[in-house]
């Protein structure tokens, strides 16, 4: 099985100091120490060892909407506030294979350096999911086209920011 | 009270069948056995484990569901159909008793047959509604009882 459980959520959060304390002080999750330099602000927050929440915050920020491929205003608020649900997934061709057969655009994005690859789609009523493949490193080049209709690959630069290259 | 894992999302849509179908096709989820909720839902598997909830949304939504699970949002589309994200916990008793003490307001539901004790509260920042979902042994032990059980619906 492919798509093999759920990961993790994603909140565009109005206020993301308060929200991180409420995960923390109410809910009595963790808050997470790896989570990499994105280039915006944000938490991770475990439960149980595992990180499970995202946030980010609602304030402008370009480098985000790139990164999530989409704007977020501010002012959404209730579910709308979450960007994405995330799972981990496993054989990123078979995946592919199965997506594509289901003409459903997707977008990829490969961060050799952590051997990390991400694919997302959109569900039928608009929900983006991301499919997190660990320890996976593609061939550009075999996947860029034909249905998926961008891809970024991020790798560190000497900065602190992750730089991002797009491709087609 | 720690809570152990994420456990599972509820979607609200406007076309249960479209929905599920789409998460069976393009991500190989399967469909399963659920509680009987008293209004039309689908559960959806990966391995063992329902990791997500559909029910139906927008202007489809039954009484039943609105007395059991209200609706947040009368969203069609985007993340707004999502009606709840839902962690697994330990700890019922503790849990309910620091809700009490930061005075969170909460609901407490039963699903008698599968086990299940359930708070709902909102994140009071952004608004999203959170589910913690412990074994219903622990409510029987501590003689914690729910507002609503699905049962009586």
């Amino acid at each position: 099985m492919p798509v093999t459980e759920l990961n993790h959520y994603l909140l565009v959060a109005k206020n993301l100091e308060r929200t991180k304390k409420f995960y923390q002080k109410v809910l009595g999750l963790k808050l997470a120490a790896e989570r990499p330099d994105f280039g915006f602000p944000g938490y991770w927050l475990k439960a149980g060892g595992n990180v499970c929440v995202h946030l980010a915050s609602q304030a402008p920020n370009r480098i985000r909407d790139q990164f999530l491929l989409k704007k977020h205003r501010k002012g959404a608020n209730g579910s709308g506030t979450v960007d994405h649900i995330a799972f981990l997934a496993k054989k990123p061709e078979e995946v592919r294979r199965r997506i594509q057969k289901h003409k459903v655009e997707m977008h990829y994005r490969s961060f050799p350096d952590s051997k990390l690859f991400q694919i997302f789609l959109k569900d039928p009523d608009d929900v983006t999911i991301e499919l997190n493949f660990l320890g996976e490193v593609i061939d550009p080049s075999a996947w860029s086209g034909k249905g998926s209709a961008s891809a970024v690959t991020l790798s560190k630069s000497r900065g602190r920011r992750t730089a991002a290259t797009r491709q087609n | 009270m720690p809570l152990e894992r994420i456990d599972h999302y509820l979607l609200q849509t406007t076309d249960l069948e479209r929905t599920r179908d789409w998460y069976v096709q393009a991500l190989g989820m399967r469909e399963g056995p659920h509680p009987d909720f008293k209004f039309p839902v689908v559960w959806l598997y990966l391995g063992d484990k329902d990791v997500l909830h559909v029910s139906e949304g927008g202007r489809n939504v039954s009484e039943n569901r609105k007395r059991y699970l209200g609706q947040e949002s009368q969203a069609e589309a985007g993340s707004g159909v999502i009606d709840h994200i839902a962690f697994f916990g330990t700890g019922l008793k503790q849990m309910i008793e620091h809700l009490h003490k930061l005075g969170i307001p909460f609901q407490q539901r039963m699903v008698d047959d599968q086990g299940l004790y359930q708070l709902f509260l909102k994140d009071p920042v952004n608004d999203v509604k959170v589910e913690l979902s412990y074994a219903n042994a622990e409510a029987a032990a501590a003689g914690i009882k729910p507002e609503l059980t699905a049962s009586e619906l």
